[in-house]
This record gives C-alpha cells, sequence and structure tokens, in this order.
C-alpha cells in the first residue's frame, strides 16, 4: 500500500528538481553544486524506490531505498564539507 | 514585497542559508539513522521520524535553493549599484538628478567645486531655486532652468537642447557650464538626469581665436589699405611730378614758358610735399595699430598753443583768426606726441576746406560727463564750406579720398580718430550753425580727463 507522506515527498522531490532545472544558471554557482545534484539524484531515486517496492520486489527495492539513502547522505556530507573548505579557502 | 523587505537586512540571506542547511544536515542524519534502524529491525518507532522528516526535505532544499537565488540576485544588485555609483561619483562632470518639483535628489562631489559649497549635503534635497539663491548673481538662472524642466518634463526629454549659461561663483568670477539633461524613469518616477560640464577654458580659447581672427583680418585689411595707398597715391604723385619735369624741358629763355617754368616747380615741390606727408601719415598710423604706444601726462592747452603758433606761421599768406576760449589754465590728459597732429590736421582741415577771404576758427574747451568718464571737451568751429550730412562718418575713414589738396591724401582724419581712440576719447563733427553745413564745421573731441 502506498504511504502518503511517500507519495507526496516523491511529488515535492520531482518539484524541487523541476525548480532546479528551471533555475540551474543561478544554483550552479552553488559550491560543488554537481555534487548536490548527484546527492538529491540518490534521495530521489530513494524516494521513487519506496514507492515502486509496494508493489513488486519489496525486499530488493526496499534495500536499494536504504543504500539511496545513505549515498545521499554521503555525498551530501562531503559536498558540506568541501562547500566550508571552500569557504574558508575564499576568506 | 518579502524580498524587498529582507533584501534590506544585511547579512539575513546567510544567516538564513546557515540555518537552512544546519537543519537539512541535522535531518539527514535522523533520517539516515532512522533508516538504518529500521532497515535494522530495530526500532518500529523509526517510521514515524521517515514519516516528518521525509517530507520536510525536499521541501527544504527548495527553500534553501530560492534564499540562495534571491542571495546571489542581491549581491549582482549590490555590485552593479556599486560599480554604477563609483562611475557616478568618480566622473569629472557635475552629475545629478532632479525631480518633477525640482528637488536636487542626489550629486555627485563635483558639484561642490562648480558651486563654491563645503559638501554636496548642503545642496541634496534642496529645490534649484534654493541652490541658485546662494548667490544673488546666479538667480537669473532660475527662469532658465525652470524652462528647462518644463520642456524635458513635457517633452519627454526630446525638445530640449543641451545649452550653455554662466555661473557667479561666490569666490569671485564665473565659469561657463554646459548642460545635458535626459528624462530617466525609477520605479514610476520621471526624473532628471543632468550632466554638467565646466567649459571655461574653452570660452577662452574660442574668445581669443575670435581675437587673433579679427586681428587677422585687421592686418589683411591694413596690409590692402598700404597697397592701394601706395598703387594708387604714390603712382598720382608720380606722375604729376613726371608732368611737372616734362614741361620743365621747356627752353629757359622764353618768358613765358620761364613763368611756367616756375608754375612747374611749384607744383612739384607741392607734390614732394603731399608724398612726404603721406608716408609721415601712414608711418604714424601703422605706429598707432602696433602696441606699445606708452601715455604720459600731458597738458593739452601748451600742445594747443604750441600747434596754433606753428599753423598760423605756415599760413602767414591768408587772413587768419585762431581763437582759443578755455576757462582754465591747465588742462592735463594723456597722451603722446602724436596730439599735435591730431590739431594739426584738424587746423589745416579748417583752413584748406574754406573759401572765405577771412578764416575764423575758434577752439572752445570745456568739460563734459559721459557714461561716468569727465572729458575734456574741445569744439573746434570754422567758417568753412561745412560737411554733409551723408560724409560725416565717411571723412574719418581710411581711403576716403575726396581730399587731394596737399596734405594727408586722405588719411588725416582717418590718422586723427586713431590717434583720438588710442586716448580712450572720441571725435566726431557737426554743422556749426545746426542744420546749415554753408555756415562752416564744428569738430568736437571728447578726451579723458586725468587731474
Amino acid at each position: 500500500m502506498i504511504q502518503e507522506n511517500e507519495f507526496l515527498t516523491l511529488l515535492i522531490g520531482i518539484g524541487l528538481f523541476i525548480f532546479i532545472i528551471f533555475n540551474y544558471e543561478k544554483l550552479k554557482t552553488l559550491p560543488a553544486m554537481k555534487i548536490i545534484l548527484v546527492g538529491l539524484s540518490f534521495l530521489l531515486i530513494g524516494w521513487f524506490l519506496t514507492i515502486l517496492e509496494e508493489f513488486f520486489l519489496e525486499d530488493l527495492l526496499n534495500l536499494l531505498e536504504h543504500l539511496c539513502y545513505i549515498f545521499s547522505s554521503i555525498i551530501m556530507a562531503v559536498w558540506f564539507w568541501i562547500a566550508i573548505k571552500q569557504k574558508e579557502g575564499a576568506h | 514585497m518579502l524580498f524587498l523587505l529582507l533584501s534590506r537586512w544585511k547579512n539575513l540571506f546567510s544567516i538564513v542559508l546557515k540555518r537552512l542547511l544546519l537543519i537539512l544536515v541535522i535531518l539527514f542524519i535522523f533520517h539516515t539513522v532512522s533508516n538504518i534502524l529500521e532497515w535494522l529491525y530495530l526500532v518500529d518507532a523509526a517510521d514515524t521520524y521517515g514519516d516528518y522528516f521525509q517530507i520536510l526535505i525536499p521541501v527544504l532544499w527548495i527553500f534553501f535553493f530560492i534564499t540562495y537565488i534571491q542571495k546571489i540576485t542581491e549581491k549582482k544588485r549590490t555590485e552593479s549599484e556599486k560599480k554604477y555609483r563609483h562611475l557616478f561619483d568618480t566622473s569629472p562632470y557635475f552629475v545629478g538628478l532632479i525631480d518633477t518639483k525640482g528637488v536636487l535628489l542626489d550629486c555627485n562631489d563635483v558639484s561642490s567645486e562648480i558651486l563654491s559649497i563645503h559638501i554636496k549635503e548642503d545642496i541634496i534635497g534642496k529645490n534649484i531655486t534654493e541652490i541658485f539663491s546662494l548667490n544673488e548673481k546666479n538667480k537669473y538662472l532660475i527662469p532658465i532652468f525652470e524652462k528647462f524642466m518644463k520642456n524635458m518634463f513635457e517633452g519627454a526629454g526630446t525638445n530640449q537642447e543641451p545649452f550653455d549659461f554662466q555661473l557667479n561663483r561666490s569666490t569671485g568670477g564665473y565659469l561657463w557650464l554646459y548642460i545635458e539633461g535626459t528624462l530617466i524613469e525609477i520605479e514610476k518616477r520621471k526624473l532628471i538626469q543632468f550632466i554638467i560640464q565646466d567649459i571655461t577654458e574653452r570660452k577662452k580659447a574660442e574668445k581669443e581665436l575670435l581675437k587673433s581672427e579679427k586681428m587677422y583680418r585687421e592686418a589683411y585689411n591694413r596690409a590692402e589699405f598700404y597697397k592701394d595707398i601706395f598703387a594708387h597715391d604714390i603712382n598720382n604723385i608720380l606722375q604729376s611730378i613726371l608732368s611737372g619735369t616734362q614741361i620743365g624741358q621747356l627752353p629757359l629763355d622764353d618768358p613765358e614758358k620761364f613763368y611756367d617754368l616756375k608754375l612747374n616747380a611749384e607744383i612739384i615741390k607741392e607734390q614732394v610735399i603731399r608724398g612726404a606727408k603721406l608716408v609721415d601719415n601712414v608711418r604714424k598710423l601703422s605706429k598707432l595699430e602696433e602696441a606699445g604706444e606708452s601715455l604720459e601726462k600731458v597738458d593739452i592747452l601748451t600742445v594747443l598753443k604750441n600747434t596754433v603758433s606753428f599753423v598760423e606761421k605756415s599760413y602767414k599768406n591768408k587772413s587768419l583768426t585762431i581763437r582759443v576760449d578755455s576757462i582754465e589754465e591747465k588742462l592735463f590728459t594723456t597722451a603722446n606726441e602724436f596730439l599735435k597732429d591730431v590739431f594739426e590736421n584738424l587746423l589745416i582741415n579748417a583752413i584748406r576746406h574754406n573759401k572765405n577771404p577771412m578764416i575764423e576758427i575758434t577752439i572752445r574747451i570745456s568739460r563734459e560727463q559721459d557714461l561716468g568718464i569727465n572729458y575734456h571737451k574741445m569744439e573746434l568751429f570754422d567758417n568753412g564750406i561745412g560737411v554733409d550730412d551723408s560724409m560725416k562718418n565717411k571723412i574719418f575713414q581710411r581711403g576716403y579720398n575726396k581730399d587731394k589738396g596737399v596734405y594727408g591724401m586722405g588719411l588725416g582724419l582717418a590718422l586723427v580718430r586713431g590717434i583720438i581712440e588710442t586716448y580712450n576719447g572720441k571725435i566726431w563733427v557737426e554743422d556749426r550753425v545746426m542744420g546749415d553745413r554753408s555756415k562752416g564745421s564744428n569738430f568736437v573731441l571728447l578726451i579723458p580727463e586725468v587731474d
């Protein structure tokens, strides 16, 4: 059964990516923007998988879902570290 | 509206961004931990955490990105403002903004130099009427600028040409300025942006150029004039001398022809004197036109009396009466050696242009004031043939050659006027009896008085 919160999260996540696409010219000035995109992409895939697991391959997709969350978190942590380093370098 | 409010708070975006980032980091940690725990089936309630945090994550990311975009937009706007502000502040011209009511909204520091004020803040916020009223002598500019503004606002800036104007400085002197205006619109508000340029040096250069041009033209005219004299007048003299010598080749033993010989000798002598006088007048005229003839304090009466004596001696063969009427014994002015030429020319003209058996000349001296300057007024009345009204100005011009007599070749009165003008005086001719030129002339001289 699809959970409401998961569905909403996916929709807002898609909305987030649409927002990024339309404002990419301005957002690309963010430090290591490509790393953020990779992290967010894993997050979106995770949200997508959490919906899909309700229909088939529950265990596998659940595993993949959580792996995506882990990768996303690691990538975000890396991005955060790079952003701080760049800021320190700029100062 | 929110953006505008936020944009006024310094560093707000940075603070918001930092906090958002912190929230996101915390959320990620919680989300990761709760998923790991859920995955490991350690915590059932982890799902509940996931429910809350999951929705917030993309929302917060969107909020984070929006805030970032606003920050960089604000940064670009500030940089752009800084760039153009720098151009505005460091412009060598006086640049400013006026609104529809004539209030000066902003200007750069050049204003203090041009308007002789301490700082630009002294005039920002003031109406142009008030600004020009700071110096009484600049009040005449108020209607000019009111018209300028009216033309700018009504004609959408298209029917107001740039123009020059003179601004009097409170420190003394004046500046020539050139103003150009443009109509602009900022946040639906019409404003005039003006640029004022100091063109004082340019005006000075233009004036010098005009002066040079005038001097060049005068020099050219002089050269042409002297060329005409030598081409025409000298030629006449030489022709007369030649005629005389040709007649003089007749045999001397013929008594009748002897008389002719004597007459011819007189004619030749006369022509030579004419030539000498012409050369002398030309020399004096050119000397007058050169700079550097120094003037000194001179007693007019002494010079006049000496000249009268000389003329009386020169014309012993004529019945001549010259009378000088002056209340005072001494009359001083600043003049030079040419003053005697003035009197000599006038007296000789009065004698030569007189057909009466008895020549009467009266010189009356009085005082006159004109435009605040005190003058000695000398009136030379004669009972000669007079001067026609149409000729009263022409006789003082160079090249006027009606006079074919012994002296001057028509240069005499031009020389007289030239000399009097170097003394800052004036000369003109009237009828001795108003309206009847046949009764003679009255040559009037005004010579500045000195103590």
